[in-house]
């Protein structure tokens, strides 16, 4: 009688085998090797904030080249690669960079700082109107990206990126508070020259070439009309048109640029009597000095530069 | 090689009884058992292989008593000691010739099939001029050549009884011939006992011995 | 080989017609309760499993059935959408890292599931041919579509148009395949998984187009103020995003406003997740938070009770075939009778008879078995697609 003996050991290996799940165990990805936590920054304040804040703990990775502009600069597939399996990607958030809304990026590594100052952002009509399949000509509305030149604003960017970190540092929370404090206590000279030149020079108006400025102009309680100037172009004649236009509708003496222009452009400027100030908005880290150090030297030369031009229009008026 | 004293065996609920005061079969004896139909015959071949059991008497077969055996110690007796040769030739019809020839080793593991036992297979089916059917199925073969497959499936056992029930009744004359000369030559090489039934009188004249069952038999009148 | 089994194989393969026709018989009478039986298994192994790694869900008030199932199993349901603000709110409230899934688009008829990097952590999605997704016009693909389309990567995939007669909205988008997930054992097999931001520009949120301007194109150009540009209706969009093409791609509007079709999210801890649950259990909230596992328990409840309308059959048929077959064996037995006198005769063991009866129901009940638990074998690789298709599409 051994026939029924295999039929059931046949029976029973198949049952054993339906039973089975097939299914694959996924090993979860290893942490990274490297025990210091990467953080990838879009531009030079963030990288300055980090830096400040977390010191030797993190690895500050700002993956634009020093050449390229932070806005519109791309990663390479290798660094796509880097970015993506960095412990904290800190964006600075209202469309400053372009490749934080063209990577896929895991959501939970991502801090976008702008989420911090939600209802003291600033929005403008975008530069480009057009229309396309059926629908309406349309703009695309944009928000300005250059919170930090209001320090103000750049201590609670720091604040959330400190927030942050003490997660992903718990063991150095103690310091990073007291590094927070430190880089709070630093920024106070620029917020005191930003203070007292609302107050030295109030209600003044200037040309911008695109929206950059309007956190700092905000803070001083001026005025700036940009003109949507593309970057690095030759503005041609219907431009200056517009210009005049705004000139003779404002009358708009100043003009703020963020590198600096053509000295024909300065002259053309000068002669439809605005004068250029070049402000750096620090997107790209500084040849020379820091953050803090440079933006204090170009404050400094703004209040100079004030000074002049407040003085020969008030001559000027004499 | 079978003795038989006092022995008495009747049917419940019938009629029928057998009475043998005495009688001896002696080893490799060729007896041929007549009478008419209903007096007996297939009983006492039954009685021999121990398939009926005396109601009375002694019955030792092959020296042994088989009133004391049990009824596996019967079969195992019957598989191994007697061989079985009916008038129907009861062949399996699912099986090949050959298989036919061999299967009371498949149906009690008192024997076991080897080699030799398929050697002899083969040697019987030779001498019975049956081997070029070997792989046949029994419904391609006429009936005398499988009467012979039956001759052969009781014989290669090797039993030392033979017990042929009208082996040849279904058979025309020239195989009745044929298969009693069979069974008288393989008994005789074998030196096996060979006691077979037959009503044919035509056939008696190679039988040592003739025993007319009808003087055992008796009809008693019931209540 | 046995003397029984001998017989008994002799015997049956003698009668094939009558063994062919008693396995056919059996096996028909088992196979409906065993397929049942695995699939209905199998479909609640696979459902309760896939329910217990997902934890939480969030959407649009509605059908909770339709909103687990989408979630899950990114089935076709015509659920209202939510918008990014709702994972931004939750994210906020830091009890759990929401992953945002948008689901309105099919490629080759594969869903295309929008989400963030997050949700291959959080399904233990490895990529084994490829790279993840990188970057706009990217998708990875599940190791089933990848099979079934031949797609590799480096191939392009066009995302299906949701409806032909729609001339306004979505554009089909040629998808860049970079990666090919390892085989999960799950609907993650079969979708096409791209970023949040690329479903969106599948659905016309975002496009990228050639760039206005006045040297260029002049015939699109409507209007100039200052740098100012009004193009006209006619600016080409890209349909696939390219290296060279990608910086014109861009996004009208607020992401917070952007609409995804739900939310999976990962509680910090127990706590968070009661917390949660606590927040969207107002009547007012505008998002419904379920749990899975209750809502495939509930669904389980459902198919137990088709289960068991099936099974009072499959009790009624399994009486029916078994005094057949009793039938049939004891009119075997009567048949057979001469055969086992025969035997008994020669002297055959008392239970060499029963053996050779035993045997032969054995052998027709096993074959049966053996062919039913066979084609259950096959079955259990379509099974969950059948009960799926059944009870969740």
């Amino acid at each position: 009688m051994k026939k029924p003996v295999y039929l059931f050991l046949v029976l029973f290996s198949v049952a054993q085998l339906l039973s089975c799940q097939q299914k694959t165990q996924l090993e979860n990805n290893p942490t990274s090797e490297d025990q210091t936590p990467l953080v990838v920054v879009v531009n030079y304040p963030l990288e300055f904030i980090v830096e400040s804040i977390a010191g030797p703990a993190v690895k500050v990775l700002n993956p634009v080249p020093a050449d390229a502009d932070p806005e519109t600069w791309f990663p390479d597939d290798a660094m796509i690669q880097t970015i993506q399996q960095a412990d904290l990607i800190v964006t600075n958030g209202a469309d400053f960079s372009d490749w934080v809304k063209k990577l896929s990026l895991p959501r939970s590594k991502v801090l976008r700082t702008s989420l911090s100052l939600k209802e003291a952002l600033i929005t403008v009509p975008d530069f480009e109107v057009h229309s396309h399949g059926s629908g309406d000509a349309h703009s695309h509305a944009g928000t300005v990206s250059f919170f930090w030149l209001d320090p103000r604003l750049m201590t609670r960017q720091a604040n959330a990126i400190a927030q942050r970190l003490a997660l992903l540092l718990p063991r150095q929370q103690e310091e990073i508070t007291a590094n927070l404090k430190k880089l709070e206590d630093s920024l106070e000279p620029l917020n005191q020259k930003l203070d007292q030149l609302r107050t030295s020079y109030p209600g003044l108006q200037w040309f911008s070439q695109r929206p950059v400025y309007q956190y700092l102009t905000r803070r001083t309680d001026w005025k700036v009309f940009h003109l949507h100037w593309k970057k690095k172009t030759e503005p041609d004649d219907p431009v200056w048109e517009n210009l005049i236009a705004m000139q003779e509708q404002h009358k708009v003496p100043l003009m703020l640029w963020e590198y600096q222009p053509e000295d024909k452009q300065v002259k053309a400027l000068q002669q439809r009597g605005v004068a250029s100030f070049v402000l750096n908005p620090l997107t790209v880290k500084p040849s020379q000095g820091n953050y803090l150090t440079e933006m204090q030297r170009q404050l400094d030369q703004l209040e100079e530069f004030l000074k002049q031009h407040t003085n020969l229009s008030k001559s000027k008026e004499n | 090689m079978i003795q038989m004293q006092q022995l008495r065996f009747g049917y419940p609920q019938s009629q029928f009884r057998l009475n043998i005061p005495d009688l001896i079969i002696k080893e490799a004896e060729k007896v041929a058992v007549i009478g008419p139909s209903g007096c007996g015959k297939t009983t006492l071949l039954n009685l021999i292989s121990g398939i009926l059991i005396p109601d009375q008497g002694t019955l030792n077969s092959c020296g042994i008593n088989l009133k004391t055996l049990n009824d596996s110690q019967r079969r195992a007796y019957r598989i191994s000691r007697i061989g079985f040769v009916f008038q129907e030739f009861e062949l399996i019809d699912y099986l090949n010739v050959h298989e036919n020839i061999l299967l009371p080793y498949f149906i009690n593991g008192i024997l076991h099939l080897d080699q030799c036992v398929q050697d002899r297979a083969r040697e019987l089916a030779a001498s019975m001029q049956i081997d070029q059917y070997f792989q046949a199925r029994i419904d391609q073969i006429s009936q005398g050549e499988r009467q012979r497959v039956a001759i052969c499936r009781a014989l290669l056992p090797q039993p030392q009884i033979l017990l042929a029930d009208e082996p040849t009744g279904n058979l025309d004359p020239a195989n009745k011939r044929l298969i009693r000369d069979l069974l008288i030559e393989h008994t005789a090489r074998t030196k096996a006992t060979l006691i077979m039934v037959t009503h044919d009188d035509r056939l008696l004249d190679q039988f040592e011995r003739t025993i007319d069952i009808e003087r055992f038999h008796e009809v008693v009148e019931t209540a | 080989m046995n003397g029984i089994l001998r017989l008994t194989f002799r015997y049956l393969a003698y009668n094939r017609l009558k063994t062919v026709i008693l396995i056919l018989c059996v096996s028909l009478a088992l196979l409906l309760p065993v397929l049942l039986q695995f699939g209905v298994a199998q479909f609640e192994q696979d459902l309760l499993a896939r329910a217990r790694a997902t934890p939480l869900v969030a959407g649009a008030k509605g059908s909770r059935f339709d909103l687990a199932l989408q979630s899950m199993y990114f089935s076709r349901a015509e659920l209202e959408p939510t918008t990014m603000q709702a994972v931004e709110t939750i994210q906020e409230t830091g009890y759990a890292l929401p992953i945002p899934l948008s689901l309105r688009f099919t490629a080759q008829g594969a869903p295309i599931v929008g989400t963030t990097l997050d949700y291959f952590d959080f399904r233990k999605l490895v990529v084994a041919e490829g790279t993840g997704l990188r970057r706009l016009g990217d998708c990875v693909i599940g190791a089933d579509i990848a099979q079934k389309q031949q797609l590799k990567p480096g191939d392009r995939l066009m995302s299906d148009p949701l409806n032909v007669f729609d001339l306004s909205g979505n554009y089909p988008l040629k998808m860049r395949v970079v990666g090919i997930l390892g085989k999960a054992g799950s609907p993650d097999d079969n979708a096409v998984f791209v970023d949040l931001k690329t479903e969106w520009i599948i659905s016309g949120i975002g496009h990228g187009h050639q760039t206005v301007d006045s040297e260029t194109s002049k015939d699109l150009l409507l209007k100039r103020d200052g740098q100012r540009v009004v193009a006209n209706a006619a600016v080409p969009q890209f349909n696939e995003v390219t290296d060279e093409n990608l910086a014109s791609f861009h996004f009208h509007g607020q992401a917070e406003t952007f609409p995804i079709s739900s939310i999976l999210l990962v509680p910090s801890n127990e706590k968070s997740e009661v917390l949660l649950l606590g927040i969207y259990d107002a009547k007012n909230a505008t998002l419904q938070l379920i749990r899975p596992t209750e809502i495939v328990k509930e669904l389980l409840q459902m198919v137990f009770r088709v289960k068991q309308l099936f099974d009072m059959n499959t009790l009624l048929v399994s009486v029916s075939v078994g005094l057949l077959l009793a039938l049939i064996f004891l009119l075997s037995l009567r048949l057979r009778k001469r055969e086992r006198q025969t035997m008994f005769q020669l002297g055959c063991s008392r239970s060499t008879i029963w053996k050779l009866q035993l045997s032969e129901i054995i052998f027709i009940l096993g074959t049966s078995l053996i062919i039913v638990l066979g084609m259950a074998a096959v079955f259990r690789v379509y099974a969950y697609q059948m009960m799926r298709f059944l009870f969740i599409e």
